[in-house]
């Protein structure tokens, strides 16, 4: 059975997927074990910090995957393809219900209490990290939703310009001008937080 | 608009924010950001950014362990569909040469009587009379019978087809009438 794992963990996503056609478990289970946290994470971002709904939206993808293998073209990267689903499902979820309204308006509260997370841990002197970072989602929460997927693909999944833009189906110059938006924006906001950790570091 | 080494700080920002840097443009933007306290900042915010966002930091956040029982146990299912219907394909096809099934016993009954029936009626030694007196002798010293319906082709010198006809339309004639009849 390990003999079998090593020789699945040796096989490229595309390789893993070719297995997977042919209804292989190990070559489910590789994949799985490769994706399932990056997946979750964005979708978590994505929507906005519902966790519930992430794990569920990582249930259904695996599940598209693993009923329609077939659909995935062997010519094309798994990584850009499987991001790509997940976009889609965002995107459709966003449009069936109207989260964006919901979401803008949780943001406004969440950054609220952000601020007021802010100022008592300034008045503490206990600002860290992890506040930063609560700050950061807050602020990511308020960018459209395709800054908002631009960003995350580069900097929560490190994707290249190249591989956003086949993510998006938009041109490299449209990615590269969302995440100069998006990236001045958000580090515009978080200059107050970044200012304190330089200054506690 | 601060300009340092021939780059505006304006570009310097794109260049930090795309982060696809060759080694000349990395040598240019370090010496720029040497000089420029405004692009160090930035900088140092989207290196904060970077580390925040750096998902191996949400530790808490992992797949729930029902997600990946849940889709082992659909692949299995379907595994197991796949072969239960191959087993019922079996099993029908078997059905239908056993004659489990009533419905195919009838039928090939039906099927049955009926080619008795048709034997009946058309014996094959009546189909060979039934030949011969749709023809009528050419001549006495002709070898070759000729049906009344059959056009004589003009090029009657061409040479003799396969079955010893002269023609095509001859030739079906050999075939289907003379032949069985000899």
């Amino acid at each position: 059975m390990s003999l079998l794992k090593s020789k699945y963990r040796k096989q490229t996503d595309e390789q893993l997927m070719r297995f997977l056609q042919e209804r292989e478990k190990a070559a489910f289970n590789e994949l799985y074990d490769r994706y399932s946290v990056r997946i979750l994470k964005f979708f978590h971002r994505m929507l906005n910090g519902d966790e519930q709904k992430s794990q569920d939206f990582l249930q259904d993808i695996f599940l598209k995957i693993v009923e329609k293998p077939h659909l995935f073209d062997s010519h094309q990267s798994f990584s850009t393809w499987i991001f790509t689903i997940a976009r889609n499902m965002c995107k459709n979820e966003y449009r069936k219900q109207d989260v964006r309204k919901i979401m803008e308006l949780k943001a406004d509260f969440e950054t609220e209490t952000a601020d007021r997370d802010y100022f008592y841990a300034q008045s503490e002197q206990q600002f860290d990290r992890k506040q930063f970072q609560t700050a950061l989602m807050n602020e990511l929460s308020k960018l459209s939703d395709s800054h908002r997927s631009t960003f995350l693909l580069r900097y929560q999944q490190q994707f290249s310009i190249k591989e956003i833009s086949d993510i998006l189906h938009c041109s490299e110059g449209t990615v590269k001008s969302r995440l100069f938006y998006a990236t001045q924006k958000i580090a515009h906001q978080l200059r107050k937080y970044n200012e304190e950790i330089s200054r506690n570091e | 608009m601060n300009k340092q080494n021939g780059y505006k700080c304006d570009d310097i920002e794109k260049l930090l924010i795309l982060d696809e840097l060759d080694a000349s443009e990395k040598s240019r933007v370090t010496l720029h950001l040497e000089n420029c306290k405004r692009c160090r900042q930035f900088a140092s915010d989207l290196e904060n950014i970077r580390t925040g966002m750096d998902f191996s930091t949400e530790d808490s956040l992992q797949p729930s362990p029902h997600i990946r029982t849940n889709i082992l146990e659909r692949m299995n299912q379907a595994r197991s569909t796949k072969r239960r219907s191959l087993t019922e394909l079996r099993w029908k096809l078997k059905s239908v040469l056993e004659y489990r099934v009533p419905v195919y016993q009838a039928a090939l009954s039906g099927v049955v009587v009926l080619l008795i029936i048709l034997f009946l009626q058309n014996p094959p030694t009546e189909l060979q009379f039934v030949a011969e007196d749709q023809f009528i002798t050419a001549g006495q010293d002709s070898l070759v019978s000729v049906p009344l319906n059959v056009n004589i082709i003009d090029n009657i010198d061409s040479v003799p087809n396969q079955n010893g006809g002269w023609n095509s339309a001859e030739d079906s004639v050999f075939s289907r009438y003379i032949f069985p009849a000899m």
